[in-house]
């Protein structure tokens, strides 16, 4: 595997040739700083420009030129990473020499750039936007693992600046106009810091060749200010109600550790140990020994410093299952774990860091994290870091865990309301 | 061993039986970091039932997903440990049909292979991780229960169904859990978990010779003696006909939704090409009336009928077969009518001969698209393999449906086919 970056009008182009795959994947991301109101605009164009445009006149005419193209799978959406807004226009396709058609790729090219150039956007497309994206969050409701989830990130980060999702906001939905996604679209183009991603089995200079006479947009150098080191405080714990068969737990501990810093690998390994894998304390102790929960998982995350330890389990459980929790927490910080726990976390990390490689969509979001993070895309440094870490230093990884905040949605008092009430 | 080269995409299978009894075959993927590993057994949630000394003992419902749990367990221990120590991830999932083991490793490959065949052909139930494990099942189901699509998936198999084993959860529900006992574990897994009729696939970069090889030498490879405990074939005794045509379910959701199944009675079960070809007609019709790509779909969503959450899912198994599609929708009853109507009402002059090219022309994309995903490929690949198929042999069988194939799946449907979920707020 061999990554390259390279221009297209000053635009950064990484390259990542690899003989394995029969698809390839081209995505071109456009970044912006994340708020609320930006996001609502960008999601409702990203989603737009998917629909139509001056060239395929409408959702039907783009989605025959996909089955056309062989299954060709073309998405415009929304992500985020820290405190950065993120438009991802993605073709992911059959690599050009299994098909029997020389054109092939150049067809892929012209409807990708058409479907980012050749916008057509218009009052009736927007309105059906603005109806998909309001039904995608009360479709959030409807899923209570998921609405779960999102009330308690509602919680966790009341004031931070990750508050957005990165769809927007759905009270900002309707106030959106076409105006508006004219100007973002415009933004885009003409503001927004770029990144392309190329990847799969192809020939660098035919294909450089080829992007340079599609892509037409300015360049702008990506701004790599993407997260932000917040002080958290001790938040009062949360207990929602509603009509629910099973609780969910949420518990967040506060770390302090991102990326970049010297505890950043041994906080990897200390959340494998601690709850990450199916080999975990938390999974050994609450799942398999006490039998109190069917899924149970902490989540590290380096742009927030945070752990989330998520869960599910019957409300006369709850206590029994924290009260395990953080005594899983106190071992490690104490040391109470074998040499053999210590192998298998550091295994579960090296196996999930080599299979990252096994994708070509997997790959593109490597290279963007690299170009944001300054982080190696080899997995070298990640892997021989891992091995290096040694059990003082997982200690001392989880000495940095304190407990933050404690969120449950439960279904204690489903018999009598299915409306959220608040106890704290 | 038998070598087999698809040159048209360029990949290598090798394939054999192990110790005279344990078919596997390896899929080559140079390039991979990591090899994927699946091992299926035919016992699905619908068997429920095992044959000793010439009686069928009837055992509880969800037996199938609770034996696939505690597989896992070995004096007391989770086996998954094992495979993690040496860079591996250990997993299995229940189907209606199947069972099926699978593990990732980017190590150690081999000795994973082993462990796996040990683990699955030699578990150890002890009566305390059985009720220990009643508990674990339990919330798994009540997880299922706060999901409105599940409910509504549920409730729509056991209107399609009168008595086919198809309709039942496959967790089982909550008196068949507590009920589990070591007896049904153990009659199970003697009946169903046997060598001749479990399935080992192996993708990896590794070179396939190389790995048969180094199994066919592993002294410690010992397969079960056959037992005396055996499985009891499923006959399908289901008329063509549904339950009834329509549920409705009052649930804690903001936006409505409606669930159509359409039940189709298997045909053609023990000619291979013959049932695949009627797959693909099949799943080839449905997608002309209603992927994205039809006027049908478009128009719907235009007029706010529908909206992105349509979704359209053939089910074809030699056992059962079944068409579900459904939305949100702020409009139930209107859009189950128009759907049926689509369904029941089509002619063959409706049909676009376009898009039916277009169709074939996406198979051919996605097929290859499926060889880069290694789960993806291995879970196929078994699926074609049980029907006596190659994987790569069925793009030719697909490319070679004709128009007639597709319309005349629309004489396998009537109106009494079909019924319809429908989820409301309440």
């Amino acid at each position: 595997m061999q990554q390259k970056i390279r221009n297209i009008h000053d635009i950064p182009v990484s390259y990542i040739q690899t003989t394995q795959f029969k698809n390839m994947n081209i995505t071109l991301y456009f970044q912006a700083a994340l708020n609320a109101e930006a996001a609502t605009k960008r999601h409702l164009m990203a989603s737009m420009m998917q629909a139509k445009n001056r060239v395929y006149k409408n959702r039907q005419a783009v989605q025959e030129t996909c089955e056309m193209l062989y299954g060709l799978m073309f998405s415009a959406s929304t992500t985020k990473i820290g405190t950065q807004h993120l438009i991802k226009v993605t073709v992911r396709f059959v690599n050009p020499k299994y098909i029997d058609d020389p054109s092939y790729l150049s067809q892929v090219l012209s409807f990708l750039t058409s479907m980012l150039y050749d916008v057509d956007f218009d009052a009736a497309t927007l309105n059906e936007e603005k109806r998909f994206l309001h039904d995608f969050f009360n479709a959030e409701y409807a899923n209570k693992s998921r609405y779960a989830a999102t009330r308690y990130l509602k919680h966790l980060y009341d004031q931070h600046p990750y508050k957005t999702h990165p769809f927007g906001k759905q009270a900002l939905i309707d106030a959106v106009s076409l105006a508006d996604i004219k100007t973002a679209h415009g933004a885009m183009l003409n503001q927004n810091p770029s990144f392309i991603t190329v990847s799969g089995d192809f020939d660098e200079t035919t294909l450089h060749a080829s992007l340079k006479k599609h892509i037409n947009h300015t360049a702008h150098p990506l701004n790599d200010d993407v997260f932000v080191r917040h002080d958290f405080t001790k938040k009062q714990d949360i207990t929602e109600t509603m009509n629910l068969s099973q609780d969910r737990l949420f518990m967040t501990l506060k770390t302090d550790v991102y990326y970049h810093d010297a505890l950043f690998y041994p906080m990897q390994v200390m959340n494998a140990l601690f709850g990450e894998s199916s080999e975990s304390k938390l999974f050994l102790t609450v799942r398999e020994q006490a039998s109190l929960a069917y899924y149970i998982h902490a989540q590290y995350a380096p742009f927030s410093g945070l752990i989330t330890i998520s869960s599910g389990m019957k409300h006369t459980h709850i206590e029994a299952a924290k009260t395990l929790i953080i005594k899983a927490l106190e071992d490690v910080q104490n040391g109470v774990f074998s040499d053999h726990d210590l192998i298998i976390a550091k295994n579960y990390l090296t196996t999930h860091i080599k299979q990252s490689y096994d994708s070509v969509n997997a790959l593109s979001v490597k290279a963007l994290k690299t170009a944001l993070l300054n982080t190696p895309f080899s997995e070298t440094e990640a892997l021989n870091a891992i091995q290096a870490v040694g059990k003082e230093d997982v200690m001392t990884a989880a000495q940095q865990a304190k407990h933050l905040f404690t969120y449950v949605l439960s279904g204690a008092n489903n018999h009598e309301n299915q409306t959220l009430s608040k106890r704290q | 061993m038998k070598t087999k080269h698809f040159p048209n995409v360029n990949e290598t299978i090798v394939e054999t039986t192990l110790a005279k009894r344990l078919h596997v075959s390896v899929i080559h993927k140079p390039g991979f970091a990591k090899s994927f590993v699946s091992l299926s057994v035919p016992l699905g949630a619908m068997h429920q039932q095992y044959s000793l000394d010439g009686k069928t003992i009837q055992t509880n419902k969800g037996v199938a997903h609770f034996l696939e749990h505690k597989v896992f367990e070995k004096d007391g221990q989770d086996i998954s440990q094992a495979f993690s120590l040496q860079e591996a991830q250990i997993n299995a999932f229940t189907e209606h049909h199947q069972t099926t083991y699978i593990f990732s490793a980017t190590a150690h490959l081999h000795e994973h292979i082993m462990r796996l065949l040990k683990m699955v052909f030699y578990p150890s139930f002890t009566e305390k991780g059985i009720e220990k494990e009643k508990n674990i099942i339990l919330e798994e189901l009540n997880m299922h229960l706060d999901d409105p699509y599940y409910l509504q998936y549920q409730t729509t198999l056991e209107n399609l169904y009168h008595k086919h084993p198809v309709k039942d959860d496959i967790l089982g529900d909550e008196t068949s859990i507590k009920q589990m006992g070591l007896t049904d574990l153990k009659s199970m897994h003697e009946a169903y978990y046997t060598p001749e009729k479990a399935q080992l696939i192996i993708v990896s970069a590794q070179e396939p010779k190389t790995i048969i090889k180094a199994l066919q030498s592993d002294q410690s490879l010992v397969l079960p003696q056959q037992s005396n405990v055996k499985s009891v074939p499923y006959i399908y005794q289901e008329q063509p006909q549904v339950v009834k045509d329509e549920a409705r379910l009052e649930l804690d959701i903001k936006t409505d939704s409606v669930l159509v199944g359409v039940k189709i009675t298997p045909r053609d079960v023990d000619n291979p090409q013959a049932m695949t070809k009627d797959k693909f007609a099949l799943s080839i019709l449905f997608n002309l009336l209603f992927s994205p790509s039809s006027p049908t779909y478009q128009t719907w969503l235009k007029d706010g009928l529908i909206n992105e959450s349509f979704g359209l899912d053939v089910a074809y198994e030699k056992a059962y077969a079944y068409v579900l599609l459904g939305s949100e929708t702020p409009q139930p009853e209107t859009l189950k009518n128009k759907i049926i109507e689509r369904i029941t009402n089509t002619t063959i002059a409706d049909i676009d001969k376009q898009a039916f090219d277009r169709q074939k022309r996406q198979m051919i994309g996605n097929f290859i698209s499926g060889l880069d995903h290694l789960e993806h490929l291995s879970y196929h690949y078994n699926e074609t393999l049980n029907n006596g198929l190659y994987l790569y042999d069925v793009l030719d069988l697909a490319m070679n449906v004709s128009f007639d194939d597709v319309s005349e799946q629309l004489n396998r449907i009537e109106a009494s086919h079909i019924t319809t979920t429908i989820s409301v707020k309440k």
